[in-house]
């Protein structure tokens, strides 16, 4: 029998998570949008401690992005014109998906199409490409067809491009990223769901308008941009509790401000299932670590022996 | 193979704000052993403060490296910026210091100097103008006048060791800038030339060193940068030449990429 130990080792927490038809070694998804292809964030992270990877948001066809500037620190968060900058899904499939194809971690793979009809193709496209674990349709992109207006903040639009997607998926999970630039996020997310989403990821960054006061001139050439961190999150807290509350038992990922782990905390508590890591990385690409580490010890000192029941325990 | 930048969580060793601009602080941090990774024109990503405002790492430039550690400056975005990145400074006993980042001037101390800086362009200045004369070559260091001040200090600094001759009277920027490059160009022959500064010197720069018989690089230093190694593909500088990644392809360029 061995010695008595003085100080009893800390026990284990399942990091586990289950995410709309994905087993997930921890519940952390690099988000799509920051952190390159992959491999750029090798050196500072062990990927596996990372429950997926997002890669860059791809298009059907490579994109140059928008011109500079493309970033500007606002008042607690970011905001971002960067375009879609991207290599094109032949490329991504050929020469970037390969490169982490071994990664002890899955593959979340975005993408945007500029029609219904270049969902589906992309779909068909990653779906039998070897390496992808979730076709991801970013549904904040614009449909050229019907005059620009974001996919995701039309309901029939929602359904239509979901049920695209779902059909050319051949069996492979389909995760819906919403837009929150929506009246009702929950009605979009019923609709991805009743359309056969397996998840929703909730959500892509907020619109947001920044002018140049010296020149009076927008700071984007775009105009309108994507706003996110940390003063984000309490919106995007409220927004998953919503579709967490009206969709019982649908996943939900969270995405918007997570730095620390206390944030991620706070996601569980809304009732996602997993979360998104994306601004944090621009900060310091060692946060999914610290990050991972923080949630285990939180859990260890709440009596939490597996993270999922931590989703939805609000105490009232 | 490129070295990936690290971090640091570096003591420091002074902060001060080199005189006659309000924005442009300077911090010396302890990091032995670095120098040999460290080249003028390559920056650090420098944590100030510990709370999510601000939010971003700070461009901080290299103005020197030694076996004790660097020097780097930085220029604040707006007054109310510099006030707030003031009192952070100046309650940091540490900071948090990512890099070396960024292409390096190649220096070609086998010639003579013509070095044009503006703003926290003159850290890279110093740091060129100190390879130059330790190999005993002179060098001739134009700055606008408004940073005659800082730049006196870099003067001081590295004079005794060769031949520096220092004019602060470098316009800031349109035709007066262009004519007086082209001026001095014409009076430095075979000099290995570098700018280092806001895209405004940069293009008039490249436009006078069209003609030039020696090297000319530029050093773009007025861009805001993110993750700082090409991964969130958001730091861009659209060139004659074409879109190049700022971060990692710059912030040192060929001259000719800007003409």
């Amino acid at each position: 029998m061995p010695p008595h130990s003085v100080e009893a080792e800390a026990p284990a927490v399942d990091l586990r998570v289950s995410v709309g038809g994905v087993e997930l070694a921890t519940p952390l998804i690099l988000a799509s949008g920051t952190w390159g292809y992959g491999p750029e964030a090798l050196p500072y992270l062990d990927y596996s401690r990372v429950g997926a990877l997002s890669p860059k948001g791809i298009t059907r066809h490579p994109r140059a992005g928008n011109p500079e500037p493309r970033v500007r620190e606002c008042n607690g968060g970011l905001l971002n014109s960067v375009g879609l900058e991207n290599v094109g899904i032949e490329a991504f499939i050929a020469d970037k998906l390969p490169l982490i194809r071994d990664y002890p971690t899955k593959r979340v793979v975005n993408f945007s199409g500029s029609s219904v009809e270049e969902f589906a193709e992309m779909a068909a496209m990653l779906a039998v490409a070897e390496g992808v674990d979730v076709l991801e349709a970013n549904l904040s992109c614009p449909n050229v067809k019907a005059g620009g207006a974001a996919f995701g903040t039309d309901e029939g639009l929602v359904r239509e491009t979901t049920a695209a997607v779902r059909g050319a998926s051949r069996g492979r999970p389909v995760w819906i990223k919403l837009s929150p630039n929506v009246t009702s996020i929950s009605t979009m997310a019923r609709a991805a769901r009743d359309t056969g989403a397996d998840a929703v990821t909730v959500a892509n960054s907020f619109l947001g308008l920044s002018f140049d006061t010296r020149t009076r001139r927008p700071v984007f050439a775009n105009v309108v941009s994507g706003y996110s961190g940390p003063a984000i999150k309490p919106m995007m807290l409220r927004l998953v509790y919503e579709v967490a509350r009206e969709l019982p038992g649908f996943p939900v990922v969270g995405l918007g401000g997570v730095m620390e782990a206390e944030d991620a905390v706070e996601y569980f508590l809304a009732g996602a299932c997993a979360f998104g890591v994306g601004t944090a990385a621009l900060v310091d690409p060692r946060c999914a670590g610290r990050i991972v580490d923080g949630l285990e010890a939180y859990c260890r000192s709440q009596g939490f022996e597996r993270i999922r029941d931590l989703q939805g325990a609000i105490v009232r | 193979m490129i070295q990936a930048a690290e971090f640091f969580q570096a003591p420091v060793v002074h902060i001060a704000e080199p005189g006659g601009d309000a924005a442009l602080f300077e911090v010396e941090l302890e990091l032995p052993g670095l120098a040999g990774r460290c080249a003028p024109g390559q920056y650090f990503l420098v944590r100030v403060g510990e709370g999510v405002d601000p939010l971003l790492r700070r461009v901080f430039l290299l103005a020197g490296a030694s076996r004790e550690g660097v020097v780097l400056q930085h220029h604040a975005s707006s007054p109310a910026e510099a006030e707030r990145l003031r009192a952070l400074l100046q309650s940091s006993w540490q900071l948090d210091a990512f890099g070396p980042h960024g292409t390096a001037f190649a220096v070609d101390d086998a010639r003579d100097a013509l070095i044009a800086a503006s703003g926290v362009g003159v850290a890279a200045a110093a740091f060129l103008a100190t390879r130059h004369l330790l190999a005993g070559r002179a060098v001739r260091l134009l700055v606008p006048e408004e940073m005659a001040e800082a730049a006196q200090s870099l003067v001081e600094a590295v004079g005794d060791e060769g031949i520096l001759v220092a004019h602060f009277d470098l316009p800031l920027e349109g035709p007066a800038l262009e004519a007086r490059l082209a001026a001095e160009f014409a009076s430095a022959p075979g000099h290995a030339a570098y700018a280092a500064g806001p895209r405004a010197l940069v293009d008039a720069f490249a436009a006078a060193a069209a003609r030039h018989d020696g090297p000319a690089q530029v050093c773009l230093t007025d861009s805001t940068i993110s993750c700082g190694f090409g991964m969130c593909l958001a730091c861009v500088v659209d060139t004659p030449a074409g879109r190049r990644r700022i971060c990692t392809e710059g912030l040192v360029f060929d001259a000719a990429a800007f003409r």
